[in-house]
C-alpha cells in the first residue's frame, strides 16, 4: 500500500495544455474517484500515474518516492482498463499469471497466487477458458484479478464498469468494494458515472478542462460544492440554476429576485456578489398554505421513476426539474401550473464567476 | 420459394458453371497434355487424353544423374523458404514499429516503400543485375533470395501493419505495467495475435518467389542453379517443344502452391479483409 501525490502536475500535447497544474494528496489506502465530463483529463491523469504518459512538469510522488522517470514496471501499480485489455490468445489462467511469469516468480508461487485470485473473484471454474468465451462479467473479474495478483501497492481502474448492462453494474460496483474493504489497496478509480463515484469513493476529485474543481468526501461534494459546475456536475438531476438575481431587503427577510420568482434567503450568509442561485431538484415542495410560493411553472415533462416524480417545468428562468415525492407527485399532469417552494437553507449561492459563497 | 426466386437461382448457378467451366478448361488442358502419350495429343475439344500414361511425370520424377529436376525443386524450396522466413522476419518487425512507436521519417518511411511497389520489378532488371554482378552474386540462390525479400517486405509490411493497428494499444499497455519488455510484448503478445496476417504475408512471399521467373532467368545461369520456373521454360524450345514434360512440370509446380493455399485459406480471407472494418 502507497500514498500517491500529485505535485502541480501538468501534461501539454504540443501546445494544448491538457492538466493545468494539479495538486492532490491521496492517503495509503483511499479510495479516490476521479469525475468529470469527457476530455476534462482524467484518464491522463491516471495514465501519468501508471507510466504510460509522460509527466510536461511537476511531480507524481507514489509514497513520497518522485516516479516521473520510473518505468512503469517498476512503480508498482496494477491497472485496470475499461477495454479489460486482457490478451485474447491466453486462457484466464495465463492472462492472470502473465504479470507473474514475467517477473520469474517460480512455478509453484504463481500457480498458489492465482488460484488465491480466482476464488476471492469466483473464477475457479473459468481458468481453462479463453477471454472470447467469457461473459462481460467474468472478463471483467479476470481483469480485476490479473491486476490483484500482482500485488500492487496502487490500483487504477480506468472506467471499468463502463461496458458492463445496468444490472451487472451494480453487482460489480459492490464487488469492487468489498474488494477495497478487505485489501485496503489504495485505489484511484476513473468514470464519468457520478453513481459510481458516489457509492466508492472515500473521496471524490472533479476535473473540468484539466483543472482541479474541488476534493471531497461525496457529502461534501453534494452539499457543498465549491462552484457551480461542481453544482451541477454531482447529482442527478443536476441542480437547478439560474439568474441573474438581485438580492433585496424584505419585511420577511432577505430574497433573491429572478423576473417574478422569489427566493427567501437564509440568514447569515454572504451575499456580497451573489449573481445566480441554484437549488436541486429534490429541495423543492409543492408550495401550500403554511411555505408560500416561491414560483410557478408549468410542466412540460413528467419522468414517473415509482415512489418519485421528476416534473420538468417551464418557468421565466428556463426549464427547472422538481422531484416530488408520493401521490401527489403521480397526480401532476402535462400543462398543470405547479406552484412551488424552495427550502431556504437548501439554496446555493453563486457569484460572476461560478465560486459557491 | 417463388417461381421467380427458382429462375434467379439457375440463372445465377448457370452463370457461375460457365465461369467455372472457362476457368477450368484451359487446367484441363494442360492435364490432358501431361497425361498424353509421347508428344502426340488429339486436338480434339475433349479435354482429356484418349490414351492415359503417366510416362511424363515418371521421365521428370525419374533418379538418375541426368535428371536435375529435383536439384531445380531443391533450389526453389530453398529460395522461396529463405525467401519466407527473411521477408516476414523483417516485415513483421518493421510493421510492428510503423504501428506501435513514433519516430523521424516514418510517414516518408511508409510512402518510399510505396514507391517500390509502383515500379514494375523488370525497370530494375539492369541496375540489379550490375549490383549483384558487383557483389558476386550473380548466379546464386544468395543474390536471387537477397532480392526477393527485398521485393516482398513493403508489400508485407504494409499487410501486416495493418493488422497491428487493429490490435488494441491498451493490450501493449497492460503487458508493460505486467512488467513485460518492448520484446517480449512483441514476441508473446503481438505476433501469437497477428498469426492469420502472417499466414497470408508469408504464403504471399512463398508464393512470388516459387512462381517468379524474369528476374531468376536473368540472373541465373548455371542449369544445376535454375529454380523450377526456369527450368519448365527449358522445355519450350526454338525448334522443338516438349509439351507432355512442359505440362506435367507445370502441374508438380502448381502442387506445393496450391497445397498452401488449400491449408491457409481461412487464414487468406480472414487476411485479407483484416483491418478493413473495426471489430
Amino acid at each position: 500500500m502507497a500514498s500517491v501525490r500529485f505535485a502541480q502536475v501538468q501534461k501539454a500535447y504540443d501546445d494544448v495544455q491538457v492538466i493545468q497544474g494539479i495538486d492532490l494528496d491521496i492517503q495509503d489506502g483511499e479510495f479516490l474517484v476521479l469525475v468529470g465530463p469527457s476530455g476534462c483529463g482524467k484518464s491522463t491523469c491516471m495514465r501519468m500515474v501508471a507510466g504510460l504518459e509522460t509527466v510536461t512538469a511537476g511531480d507524481i510522488l507514489i509514497d513520497e518516492r518522485r516516479i516521473n522517470d520510473v518505468p512503469p514496471k517498476d512503480r508498482g501499480i496494477g491497472m485496470v482498463f475499461q477495454s479489460y485489455a486482457l490478451y485474447p490468445h491466453m486462457t484466464v489462467f495465463d492472462n492472470i499469471a502473465f504479470g507473474l511469469t514475467i517477473r520469474k516468480m517460480s512455478k509453484s508461487v504463481i500457480e498458489q497466487r492465482v488460484q488465491e485470485v480466482a476464488e476471492t473473484l469466483g473464477l475457479e471454474e473459468l481458468l481453462a477458458r479463453k477471454p472470447a468465451q467469457l461473459s462481460g462479467g467474468q472478463r471483467q473479474r479476470v481483469a480485476m484479478g490479473r491486476a490483484i495478483a500482482r500485488q500492487p501497492d496502487v490500483f487504477l481502474f480506468d472506467e471499468p464498469l463502463s461496458n458492463l448492462d445496468s444490472a451487472l453494474r451494480v453487482r460489480m460496483r459492490a464487488e469492487l468494494a468489498a474488494l477495497h474493504r478487505e485489501h485496503k489497496t489504495t485505489t484511484i478509480y476513473v468514470t464519468h458515472d457520478q453513481v459510481e463515484a458516489m457509492t466508492l469513493a472515500d473521496r471524490i476529485c472533479v476535473l473540468h478542462q484539466g483543472a482541479l474543481q474541488q476534493v471531497g468526501t461525496p457529502d461534501q461534494l453534494f452539499s457543498t460544492p465549491a462552484n457551480k459546475f461542481v453544482a451541477q456536475f454531482i447529482g442527478s438531476p443536476s441542480m437547478n440554476v439560474l439568474g441573474p438575481v438581485t438580492i433585496e431587503h424584505t419585511d420577511q427577510g432577505k430574497v433573491a429576485r429572478h423576473q417574478d420568482m422569489t427566493f427567501p434567503l437564509p440568514d447569515g450568509r454572504e451575499l456580497d456578489g451573489v449573481v445566480e442561485i441554484g437549488f436541486r431538484p429534490n429541495d423543492v415542495a409543492v408550495a401550500d398554505d403554511e411555505h408560500p410560493a416561491c414560483f410557478v411553472g408549468t410542466v412540460t415533462a413528467i419522468e414517473r421513476m415509482g415512489w418519485e416524480t421528476y416534473t420538468h417545468l417551464d418557468t421565466p428562468a428556463g426549464t427547472v426539474i422538481v422531484r416530488i415525492e408520493g401521490e401527489r407527485g403521480a397526480q401532476v399532469k402535462l400543462g398543470e401550473a405547479l406552484p412551488c417552494y424552495v427550502w431556504a437553507g437548501r439554496l446555493h449561492l453563486f457569484d460572476a464567476q461560478g465560486a459557491a459563497r | 420459394m417463388s417461381w421467380r426466386q427458382q429462375l434467379s437461382s439457375v440463372g445465377v448457378h448457370a452463370v457461375l458453371m460457365f465461369a467455372s467451366a472457362i476457368a477450368l478448361y484451359p487446367v484441363l488442358w494442360v492435364l490432358k497434355m501431361a497425361l498424353s502419350t509421347g508428344q502426340r495429343f488429339d486436338p480434339t475439344y475433349v479435354p482429356w487424353p484418349s490414351e492415359p500414361s503417366g510416362e511424363h511425370f515418371a521421365q521428370l520424377l525419374s533418379f538418375g544423374p541426368e535428371n536435375t529436376f529435383y536439384t531445380q525443386l531443391f533450389n526453389s524450396l530453398v529460395v522461396s523458404s529463405a525467401t519466407t522466413v527473411i521477408g516476414v522476419l523483417l516485415a513483421c518487425s518493421a510493421a510492428y514499429a510503423f504501428s506501435r512507436f513514433t519516430f523521424v521519417f516514418k510517414n516518408a518511411g511508409l510512402s518510399i516503400f510505396l514507391l517500390t511497389q509502383i515500379l514494375p520489378g523488370v525497370v530494375m532488371l539492369i541496375p540489379l543485375y550490375v549490383l549483384l554482378g558487383k557483389l558476386h552474386l550473380l548466379n546464386t540462390l544468395t543474390g536471387l533470395v537477397m532480392l526477393y525479400s527485398t521485393t516482398a517486405i513493403p508489400f508485407s509490411t504494409y499487410m501486416l501493419k495493418g493488422y497491428f493497428d487493429t490490435v488494441p494499444k491498451d493490450l501493449d499497455e497492460a503487458a508493460l505495467l505486467d512488467g513485460a519488455s518492448r520484446l517480449t510484448i512483441f514476441f508473446r503478445i503481438a505476433l501469437p495475435l497477428a498469426r492469420p496476417a502472417i499466414a497470408v504475408t508469408a504464403l504471399f512471399s512463398f508464393m512470388t518467389a516459387w512462381n517468379e521467373f524474369v528476374l531468376a532467368a536473368t540472373l541465373l545461369s548455371d542449369e544445376g542453379k535454375f529454380t523450377l520456373p526456369v527450368a519448365l521454360q527449358r522445355y519450350v524450345g526454338e525448334f522443338r517443344t516438349d509439351w507432355g514434360s512442359f505440362a506435367a512440370g507445370a502441374i508438380i509446380v502448381s502442387i506445393p502452391v496450391m497445397a498452401l493455399f488449400y491449408a491457409l485459406q481461412k487464414h487468406l480471407v480472414g487476411g485479407l479483409t483484416a483491418g478493413s472494418v473495426k471489430g
